[in-house]
């Protein structure tokens, strides 16, 4: 499947292969260009029964069901679903923030293993992959194709991303919601450290244009616990001021900030039919795919 | 607040290691790069009053602590002194014990005395302090007497109450006295004292060599005074003024006259029921008092089969001050009032031999003796009670004879020789002439204007005031020729030429006297102008004549050294007495043949206290501190208070640790 032989960081071929066994399932009717796995909102020549429609004027009369003319005296046609395949749009945040990290890795290089890899399945059951890196602006983007050589560009890209920069996702967002045709499935991989109601706004846009949106909020462990004892500076990945603070004193009020934006952050998602994955950055990246496939296959989404 | 152990106070700034480690942390932060930006400037913004507070809190708790364990070793003492003292355990304390008749006045509650409470006190105090050597001075004995340890200076007789007055200023003399002769190391003086101003004289002259010689010590001495400033309300005092014999043999009469005081507070009129006892016989009576004082004058108390001598008490029911309830009086005929006037002319000793002779009450009988210097040895020296002498100052046998005079009691006042005599200058006068008691008559000082007497002594001695309290017209007196006169004694009057007129030279007992004037018409206005002569006589006389009769009434504590060589019985008084110590308490006393009756100072029916500023005045400029007690109060002026410190301590570990106590639901669970 892989064209290039080139080793990437962020590609395991043995987690790959074990996710290739799940489909990378679409939660809403997708609007393809080929036929594909996935459902469209068009009627078509699938042999998947969709429903029986009176017959008009015009239409094909090798469509007409015979039998049921012969049960009920009347003229049906018989129509069938159509398959499609999807577009994936990932969006990757590589603003200053996701280059933080405290088990190995940053933010960003876990956000690069699950879009690839997701890159990766989509391609390989014949999705269109685009790609959209964002920091202040969007600082890559690659349009959704379904070809496997499109994978190399896609993870040449990744590859490339350095995490720099203020987040400006909401503007990003907005502006792909307009940009990229209806019905998508476009996945974010950031930190989301925005306010939850300007996101709330990004992902109402995402939605009325019929996108399929599924967030992927990375967190590091530290950035949950905040295990600091000593007095720390601490100096902004974004570039802004740098406080100094005595983590015994503000911890309180620091867990007390973060566990009020989650719990807005969540009622967000769920006004907004988002399918919202909070990861911990310390989990693998498999089992965190593995059950978001699982979840999708099912034909629900975590929200 | 003071210390047994001050130099451990040198850790005190230990205390600061709690908040050095905080600023040292703070000085050692990490530098962090953080993404989640926005939760700790969220963080920043909420209120965080009670997190910084409680950091805080934290870090003074940590520093009480340690403040606490440091203050608690180094014993401090809970006591009314302000500042700190210098802590160091004194090489010598000396005790200054004021044990007047004012020190038992009891407190408002009552029970205990300040005397009591100012030993308990004291005791305490000193036990917790230590020193290496204690020395007790005491208003009675006033010689320094050392003690091994602190408790058996408590517990010596010495420190019981007596109805002698005290002398502040003299046991301070005393104790500078001792510590000249014993060169201690760091003194501590301790006064306990109810600040009477009688007992404190602050316008002693002693006061300011006191002042100076304890500034000269190379040793630090350090004063402490514990004092007992409070006077306690509705105290009343008795006091006889007179008691004598009226009447003869068949129908004799004790005449008393007694005065109550009661404390200025006191103004509504009350009924005080007095108990008069003459030898086991008692009487009672009330009297109504309306003012701050009522004399009863003149009772009469028929006396059984012709009684001619004894003894008695007037007193009053107890009250806050149990010194001052009762007061004894003696009574007998009265002896006659013998003078023996010296004479070198006739015309200068007229008008002493006419002043001496009218007694002022009719009912004594007197005696005036005149002689020439040549007639000397008709005098009969054993009854007699003034000798006026004029002309050259005795010598050789005759000043014995007038010596052995003075030291029985007798009064002398010496007149200055004539200046027409023939043997004028040779050999009495000048400075090769004989002289009586340090002093000598110099020169006869004829200056051109009369000189006038300028300043007199009229609180006290013979120039008094009288009773009502109008001055002798001293000042009226005009000599035109007088003797300058040399010696040492005390100036009770003064002339316009700075010379003295009348000066009384001190001794043990008896009263030396030199007038500068002579009595003739021609040199001075004072025969002419009679009053204060006939004053001075009479005065003398009566201080003379208590050294004649079989009786006497003397106050506590003067008369130590009138009887010192007498056999003392005691007839009535405080049975727990020491015989020892029978001249310094109220009572009773028969002495060979003689009845002597023995009472507190008057100054002690009248407790004006020293003000503060006059306290701190009398100690200016030298290490002083005073703490204020009352007689009844419970706690010890000094307290070792460690404990208290310790508990501090404890309690703010305590706090501390409850602080620092994590939380049990950590918002920690709030991420995932």
């Amino acid at each position: 499947m892989l064209t290039d032989r080139k080793t990437r960081s962020f590609i395991d071929p043995a987690v790959l292969g074990r996710l290739a066994r799940l489909p990378l399932s679409a939660r809403r009717p997708m609007l393809g260009q080929v036929s594909g796995r996935h459902v469209s909102p068009h009627r078509g020549a699938s042999v998947e029964f969709a429903e029986y429609r009176k017959y008009v004027p015009g239409d094909d009369l090798r469509r007409l069901d015979w039998r049921t003319y012969g049960r009920t005296d009347r003229y049906y046609v018989k129509e069938f679903e159509a398959d499609t395949n999807l577009r994936l749009c990932l969006v990757v945040d590589t603003s200053g923030s996701m280059n933080f990290g405290s088990v190995g890795m940053t933010k960003l290089d876990y956000a690069n293993h699950l879009a690839a890899s997701l890159a990766y399945l989509a391609v390989q059951q014949g999705d269109a992959v685009g790609l959209t890196c964002v920091a202040d602006k969007i600082v890559q983007s690659i349009p959704p194709k379904r070809n496997p050589a499109h994978l190399k560009l896609l993870f040449d890209t990744l590859e490339l991303a350095k995490p720099s920069g203020e987040t400006k996702l909401d503007v990003i967002l907005h502006e792909i919601a307009e940009t990229v045709r209806q019905r998508a499935l476009v996945i974010i991989l950031s930190d989301l450290f925005l306010e939850p109601a300007v996101l709330r706004n990004c992902f109402e846009h995402l939605r009325f244009r019929h996108h399929d949106v599924v967030a992927f909020h990375l967190l590091d462990p530290e950035e949950l616990s905040f295990p600091f004892q000593r007095p720390t500076r601490f100096i902004d990945l974004e570039g802004g001021p740098a406080i100094f603070a005595e983590p015994s004193e503000i911890a309180d009020r620091y867990h007390k900030a973060l566990k009020s934006y989650l719990a807005e952050l969540k009622d967000v998602v769920l006004a907004t039919a988002v399918d919202y994955q909070r990861i911990d950055t310390s989990e693998t990246y498999e089992s965190v795919l593995t059950r978001f496939l699982i979840d999708r296959s099912r034909g629900r989404g975590r929200r | 607040m003071s210390f047994l152990q001050p130099w451990l106070l040198l850790a005190l700034p230990l205390f600061l290691i709690p908040l050095i480690i905080h600023l040292v942390n703070q000085w050692r932060y990490q530098t962090k790069q953080w993404g989640a930006m926005m939760f700790l400037l969220a963080a920043n913004r909420m209120s965080r009053g009670y997190a910084k507070l409680r950091q805080w809190l934290i870090l003074a708790m940590r520093m009480l602590a340690i403040a606490g364990l440091i203050l608690a070793i180094a014993r401090p003492l809970a006591s009314g002194w302000l500042g700190l003292t210098s802590g160091a355990r004194s090489d010598m304390t000396m005790v200054l014990f004021d044990r007047s008749p004012s020190m038992l006045q009891q407190g408002p509650v009552g029970g205990l005395s300040k005397l009591e409470s100012g030993s308990r006190q004291l005791q305490d105090a000193l036990s917790t302090l230590n020193s290496n050597r204690w020395v007790l001075i005491d208003n009675v004995a006033k010689l320094p007497q050392e003690f091994e340890k602190v408790d058996q200076l408590f517990e010596t007789t010495r420190t019981a109450a007596t109805s002698a007055s005290s002398d502040v200023p003299g046991m301070l003399t005393q104790a500078i006295e001792y510590l000249k002769l014993n060169k201690p190391g760091a003194t501590d003086i301790w006064i306990c004292s109810d600040l009477q101003e009688s007992d404190w004289n602050e316008k002693d002259q002693q006061w300011e060599a006191i002042r100076d010689t304890i500034k000269e010590f190379p040793q630090p001495i350090r004063i402490y005074l514990v004092a007992f400033p409070q006077s306690p309300a509705n105290n009343r005092t008795i006091r006889a003024t007179d008691a004598h014999l009226e009447g003869d043999e068949r129908n004799r009469e004790l005449v008393i006259s007694f005065e109550i005081r009661r404390d200025e507070t006191s103004n509504s009129a009350e009924k005080v029921p007095v108990d008069i006892e003459i030898e086991g016989v008692t009487t009672q009576l009330e009297v109504d008092i309306s003012g701050q004082a009522t004399e009863l004058k003149d009772h009469r108390i028929a006396l059984q089969n012709g009684q001619k001598r004894g003894w008695g008490k007037v007193s009053i029911p107890a009250d806050s001050n149990l010194a001052d309830n009762q007061f004894f009086f003696v009574f007998d005929e009265p002896p006659a009032r013998r003078t023996v006037v010296v004479r070198q002319s006739e015309k200068s000793t007229a008008p002493l031999s006419l002043a001496a002779s009218i007694s002022p009450d009719p009912r004594q009988s007197v005696s005036v003796q005149t002689v020439s210097l040549d007639e000397l040895s008709q005098v009969e020296w054993e009854n007699a009670g003034l000798l006026l002498w004029q002309g050259p100052l005795p010598s050789g046998s005759v000043a014995e004879d007038v010596s052995a005079f003075v030291k029985r009691g007798g009064q002398v006042i010496f007149f200055p020789p004539d200046v027409d005599g023939a043997d004028l200058g040779v050999p009495s006068w000048g400075e090769k002439s004989a002289d009586f008691q340090g002093g000598k008559w110099m020169q006869w000082m004829t200056p051109d204007k009369a000189p006038t007497i300028d300043q007199w002594r009229g609180d006290d001695d013979l120039l008094a005031a009288t009773r009502s309290g109008t001055s002798l017209p001293v000042g009226q007196l005009q000599t035109k020729g007088y003797a300058s006169w040399k010696g040492e004694g005390v100036n009770l009057a003064t002339l316009s030429t700075g010379e003295p007129w009348l000066v009384h030279v001190p001794t043990d007992v008896g009263g030396v006297y030199f007038c500068a004037s002579s009595l003739s018409p021609e040199t001075s206005n004072v025969a002419r102008n009679g009053v204060v002569i006939y004053a001075m006589i009479q005065r003398a006389l009566d201080a003379g004549m208590g050294s004649l009769g079989n009786t006497r009434s003397v106050v506590a504590g003067e008369s130590a050294l009138a009887f010192n060589d007498s056999n003392w019985q005691r007839l009535a008084g405080d049975e727990s007495t020491l015989s020892t110590e029978f001249a310094y308490h109220s009572g009773v006393y028969q002495i060979n043949e003689r009845l002597v009756a023995i009472n507190r100072s008057a100054a002690e029916d009248r407790p004006t206290t020293l003000v503060n500023e006059k306290v701190d005045e009398l100690f200016d400029g030298l290490d002083f501190s005073r703490v204020d007690t009352q007689a009844d109060a419970a706690s010890s002026i000094v307290q070792e208070v460690w404990r208290l410190f310790l508990v501090a301590m404890i309690i703010a570990m305590i706090v501390e640790a409850a602080l620092c106590v994590p939380k049990l639901a950590r918002p920690q669970g709030a991420a995932t």
